[in-house]
């Protein structure tokens, strides 16, 4: 499995990373984006099986990363996670094509949760 | 002046990762009130000598009009003051949001909306900072000015802090025409505090 962990914080990356290292199994590979424009293009060359995506981001926002990833490739994981609770951002979050979307800060609890739900 | 507080590029991407989720909560807070969605922008932090804070202000406001500034003084591990800055006619679309009449809005009402709007993102924001950094703040009653020119703002704010820590963002509700400025100013100790308290949360990444 690939994954593709997008934040334009280093420390908010390493949050999810240290997160998922405890559940992916060897050989895994994590990737990373630091605004939702690498984010696009990396999808469009690694096709991550899942990607873990912020919103509030410089160059191009995780809302518009979503949209054009969802329209490069209609199967697309996405997960939103993200300081911005608000439910308008949520919808449109969800709108543009995110699977989940998660409140920062992720824990291991949430992160399971949300694998778990989503069946990956 | 004592030697200036550095932060190194991990110590401010985590303190404004940090920011970034309680600015979040402070947006979602008004935005329930308004029944509406807000632009929630990267939080901007700057360290910076108190003297120079009229001289950020002039350059970094989105204001350039009349405008009210209210500020809360914070105390506990993270001391200083919190400013919310709002301009008079988005205090007045604020105002119509919250069911005021146009003939009801005079400079009373409006002061009155603004305090209790920075009541409101001062609990969200520093509360949720408190609590990531597992810490407790009081806040101190807002007060609140209006002024037109930064260089008319009270001195206290350079008086009382030899450094200050800018911390800022923009909240803007476009659909109501609302734009303010959110400011968290530190003192000297509680900017080491913050140092140190973010030092814990990298060792354990």
């Amino acid at each position: 499995m690939k994954y593709l962990v997008t934040d334009d914080s280093k420390m908010a990356r390493r949050m999810v990373i240290k997160l998922l290292k405890e559940l992916i199994k060897d050989g895994d590979e994590i990737l990373e984006a630091s605004n939702g424009q690498e984010a696009i293009d990396i999808y469009k060359t690694d096709k991550p099986d899942l990607c873990f995506m912020d919103l509030t981001m410089p160059i191009i926002d995780g809302f518009e990363a979503t949209k054009q990833i969802v329209q490069f490739d209609k199967d697309a994981k996405i997960v939103v996670i993200t300081a911005d609770i608000q439910e308008g951002a949520k919808d449109r979050a969800l709108k543009n094509g995110a699977r989940a979307f998660v409140k920062k800060p992720i824990n291991e609890t949430k992160m399971k949760q949300m694998i778990r739900s989503a069946g990956w | 002046m004592s030697n200036p507080i550095i932060f190194n590029e991990d110590q401010l991407d985590c303190l404004g990762e940090l920011m970034n989720i309680s600015y979040g909560s402070a947006t979602a807070a008004i935005s329930e009130i308004l029944n509406s969605f807000a632009t929630l922008n990267i939080p901007s932090i700057k360290i910076f000598e108190a003297s120079k804070i009229k001289e950020y202000l002039n350059d970094n406001s989105i204001q350039n009009q009349e405008q009210y500034i209210a500020s809360q003084i914070l105390n506990g591990g993270i001391s200083g003051e919190n400013i919310f800055l709002i301009d008079i006619i988005s205090a007045k679309n604020l105002a119509l949001e919250f069911g005021l009449e146009e003939n009801e809005i005079n400079n009373n009402e409006l002061s009155d909306i603004v305090l209790e709007i920075t009541n409101i993102l001062s609990s969200a924001t520093i509360g949720r900072l408190a609590s990531d950094l597992e810490t407790t703040v009081s806040f101190e009653p807002p007060t609140i000015q209006k002024i037109d020119s930064f260089d008319k703002l009270d001195d206290k704010y350079m008086k009382d802090y030899e450094q200050v820590i800018v911390i800022s963002t923009i909240l803007e509700f476009e659909d109501q025409k609302i734009k303010a400025q959110l400011i968290l100013l530190t003192i000297d100790s509680s900017i080491l505090w913050l140092r140190d308290s973010i030092d814990k949360i990298l060792e354990d990444l």
